[in-house]
């Protein structure tokens, strides 16, 4: 299509035209207002803000491995303690002389 | 990307701005608001050939911009603006698909009618450019006014509508002959 076809020319004369006119149009006052309380809304509702059952979620994610980390401590412990006892009474008996 | 003919934006504080968002601050998010509003809703009562439908669409635009930096969506490989217009030509263009079911707003914005002559002007002229365009397919009505009223290069609007540059030049040719067709129609020459 050859630029001074005719008719391309009125056409794009008046593309140009109303780009000059339509220039200014924008955003009337508030409208960022607008926008900020749309976000707020979406920020409120969006299931990545917190809430309880993410406290509770992250309180978890936390709160298991350590619950895990202390059981197995305690069961170390009471394992260790346990043959301490059975060695210590081991001991007992054997030092004891028995008149039979 | 920013249009021919504008003064560039401030994309350091944009990009810290998306940041900030990204970690919990909303209220950043004016700061992406503030430095592209202008242009934004100006692209959007182009595409949709009203002031009123720019607003409702570049809110939209920004909501689900906002979401998608909060959930992590957008990676920054494109420049702020650029995506934003990306989005903008998405949500006009579902707009424009949806139009058959909702008329154009015919509404005059408050902030508009009567403030001006200039203002007055704009407002008549996106009717006249609605008018002027309303018979073609969206994906050619929104090629040909990125390029005519905003500036953008064939290899530009690719881009921002997730095309190639040989289908976009297609876009506009045929938009271009639809439009001179017409315009032959409307002088009786045909």
């Amino acid at each position: 299509m050859e630029p001074n076809e005719p008719g391309l020319m009125e056409i794009e004369d008046a593309l140009e035209r109303l780009r000059r006119e339509t220039d200014r149009v924008g955003a009337r006052g508030g409208f960022e207002a607008r926008i900020m309380a749309a976000v707020e809304r979406e920020a409120a509702s969006s299931p990545t803000a917190p809430s309880f059952v993410d406290g509770v979620r992250r309180a978890a994610w936390f709160g298991v491995p350590g619950a895990l980390l202390v059981a197995a401590l305690a069961m170390f412990l009471a394992v260790r303690e346990d043959a301490i006892t059975t060695d210590s009474v081991a001991e007992t008996y054997a030092a004891e002389d028995f008149d039979l | 990307m920013t249009p021919p003919h504008e003064t560039s934006l401030d994309l350091r504080s944009l990009d810290e701005a998306v940041a900030r968002v990204r970690r919990g601050d909303a209220h950043a998010f004016a700061v992406i608001v503030n430095g592209t509003q202008h242009r934004l809703v100006r692209l959007g009562a182009r595409l949709l050939g009203s002031a009123a439908d720019g607003e409702d669409a570049a809110q939209e635009a920004y909501v689900r911009a906002y979401r998608a930096i909060v959930d992590g969506k957008f990676d920054g490989r494109s420049k702020v603006d650029t995506w934003l217009y990306r989005i903008m030509t998405n949500v006009a263009l579902d707009a424009l698909r949806a139009r058959s079911r909702r008329p154009v707003s015919d509404e005059i914005p408050e902030g508009l009618a009567g403030s001006g002559e200039a203002e007055a002007t704009a407002h008549v002229s996106l009717r006249e450019l609605d008018s002027l365009l309303k018979d073609l397919p969206p994906d050619q009505r929104i090629a040909l006014t990125l390029q005519a009223m905003e500036g953008f290069t064939a290899k530009e609007i690719a881009e921002l509508t997730d095309s190639t540059e040989g289908a976009v030049e297609q876009r506009l040719v045929r938009a271009r002959a639809e439009l001179r067709r017409k315009h032959r129609g409307h002088d009786g020459t045909e």
